[in-house]
């Protein structure tokens, strides 16, 4: 069977994707390490018969709470983890298998780490990638030249990585991460920490390397700014479970809730009347009471139906209605599913 | 394959280099106690001039601190952060890369001990020519000095081997700063770097010299000052040699091993 060429139509082939972890009881936890080492592990579902297919060139969204999969999801994708169960193939290669072609295929850049050396500046490590990576010098000059331009660093590569802030380092370990021209990138959090501008460019100089290059993106990020602005199709993970695949307008859709609608109420006397008609409207849903004022969150189509209803009690009240942002909705869907047994 | 290595060498130089300064500081901070050491010898000894201690002149004495510091700046390979990457996770990024992960970390060792041993072989000469010219200086001769040469790149690559054994053990232990403090100490002692293992007496100098630690610091020093005869010479490199290969299994073992844990146990 050749390696290679199975599988390589598509970026990601997961059939029945499963990956258990060996844990040490947390009872033990505190003791004298030779403790840990003698109790008897315990085995933790990391993530259960995951199936996805992933195109080239598609800019995929990876979202979860905390323990959702996501990390894993990772680690499994380079490579780093052998599956527990099912299959997995990468760019047509098994990745715990760690094939040279694999590696200079993927790239992984996580916002808490960095490969970046603290007391020199990132052109040696673009240098010592050019060599690890095999890189033909035409194709480095080229490549660094419109990573410097794209994520404008200028100058900033010849300076000590220790001088540089958190957004200057993020952009250069982006360009050190991507400059062997991977396949395939897996995000980790690339913006963590970031300032509203670092992010901005990071975020554009994503989309271009994706659109340019036909690489595939699979970014993991809390931050739903990113996810929104970057990715086509959105994937979400709930305790090692797959439970969302699709857009993200459809993902909007089924949680139904996309718009909030926010009273205040100006006259006292009026606050149980507002409430009545909103209960008419959603009996289920649940009104917040903030600042002196009703939030409702509501389905697109029954804001008119919602606003007329109120519309009679004049101007002892103010209304006003927001669309929920990605967050919001990601936020509730989560609340929803519960914290994550950890 | 070697142009990786060479490349992460290079690097590494580089960045020894920006803490040069740095470095004069610690090499004073190395030459303060050592001359305080070589005045407590010197009293010690002139109680009753011309005596030796288990075999050791005060020649013998102030050569064995002076050879004994420059091989441990040659050998030491303390790189915490590989407990580190195991502990928080960076070591992702490490394996990723298409390089082995314990040459890299060879290859940086090498392009910061090298630059290392040249500059305090520098700060040293002039006491080293003081010194002998006050006679006090014992280097041994011939043979002796031309297999110092192999002892002491063995006992590098021995120190390097002992270092990383002791950091994958992250593998498995987590967080144990205190022991490797420990473990430092005592091997510390065991390699001689405070005294001369002459002076544990026969019976757990023998002791020693069965371990590991033994070759890394005291076997090319007292090498050099000519206490050993050629038998035990060619016997003692015979003995580098074989820990050199018993470390190389144990550390491939603790790297296969710890990764496997490392991915059974993942996070």
């Amino acid at each position: 069977m050749n390696d290679i060429d199975m599988g390589k139509d598509c970026a990601i082939e997961a059939v029945g994707l499963g990956r258990d972890y060996q844990v040490r009881s947390r009872r033990t936890e505190g003791t004298f390490w030779w403790r840990r080492l003698l109790a008897r592990p315990e085995v933790v579902r990391g993530l259960r018969e995951i199936t996805l297919r992933v195109e080239h060139g598609e800019f995929l969204g990876l979202i979860g709470p905390n323990g959702a999969g996501k990390t894993t999801t990772v680690k499994l994708l380079s490579g780093l983890l052998h599956p527990t169960s099912g299959s997995l193939r990468v760019q047509g290669h098994r990745p715990a298998a760690r094939s040279p072609g694999f590696l200079k295929d993927i790239a992984v850049v996580m916002g808490q780490h960095s490969q970046l050396w603290w007391e020199l500046p990132s052109s040696c490590m673009f240098d010592l990638h050019r060599v690890l990576y095999e890189i033909p010098t035409p194709v480095f000059k080229e490549r660094l030249s419109e990573f410097i331009d794209l994520l404008h660093l200028g100058d900033l590569v010849d300076v000590p990585v220790r001088e540089l802030s958190l957004g200057q380092r993020a952009r250069c370990q982006l360009a050190v991460g991507l400059l062997h021209g991977p396949k395939l990138l897996l995000l980790d959090e690339p913006t963590l920490g970031l300032d509203v501008l670092a992010q901005r460019q990071i975020r554009e100089f994503l989309r271009r390397y994706n659109k340019d290059t036909g690489a595939t993106v699979v970014l993991t990020s809390h931050n739903m700014a990113d996810i929104k602005y970057l990715c086509a199709r959105l994937v979400v993970l709930h305790q090692g479970a797959l439970i969302y695949d699709g857009s993200i307008s459809e993902f909007e859709e089924l949680r139904g809730n996309t718009a909030q609608i926010r009273v205040g109420v100006k006259e006292a006397s009026l606050e149980g009347e507002v409430l009545e008609v909103l209960r008419r409207v959603t009996p289920s849903a649940a009104c917040r009471q903030e600042d002196g004022q009703l939030i409702l969150k509501a389905r697109r189509d029954e804001v008119g139906k919602i606003v007329g209803l109120l519309a009679p009690l004049g101007e002892g009240i103010e209304v006003s209605i927001e669309e929920l942002s990605l967050e919001d909705i990601v936020l509730e869907a989560f609340e929803e599913l519960g914290a994550p047994k950890q | 394959m070697m142009a990786k290595y060479a490349a992460v060498f290079q690097l590494q130089l580089r960045a020894t280099r920006v803490y040069r300064l740095n470095w004069v500081f610690s090499i004073l901070c190395v030459i303060v106690p050592l001359l305080g050491l070589l005045l407590f010898w010197r009293a010690v000894y002139s109680a009753s001039p011309g005596s030796q201690l288990r075999g050791y002149t005060i020649r013998d004495m102030m050569t064995y601190y002076l050879i004994a510091r420059l091989v441990g700046d040659a050998v030491s390979a303390e790189w915490w952060e590989i407990g580190q990457n195991i502990r928080d996770g960076k070591l992702h990024l490490f394996v990723i890369r298409p390089i082995g992960y314990v040459g890299y970390y060879f290859a940086r060792m090498l392009g910061t001990n090298v630059p290392s041993l040249i500059v305090t072989l520098g700060m040293f000469t002039p006491i080293i020519v003081g010194l002998a010219a006050l006679d006090m200086l014992s280097v041994a001769s011939g043979w002796s000095l031309l297999l110092f040469v192999p002892s002491l790149i063995a006992a590098v690559v021995l120190g390097f081997l002992i270092g990383m054994a002791s950091q994958l053990t992250a593998f498995w232990t987590g967080e144990m700063q205190g022991m490797e403090s420990l473990r430092r100490v005592l091997t510390g002692v065991l390699m001689g770097a405070y005294f001369p293992l002459d002076l544990l007496g026969p019976g757990l100098r023998s002791i020693a010299s069965y371990l590991p630690f033994y070759y890394q610091l005291y076997f090319p020093t007292e090498l050099l000052i000519g206490k050993r005869t050629m038998p035990q010479v060619g016997l003692g490199l015979a003995i580098q040699a074989l820990w050199i290969v018993l470390l190389v299994l144990l550390v491939r073992t603790l790297w296969s091993r710890g990764m496997r844990r490392y991915q059974s146990v993942g996070g």
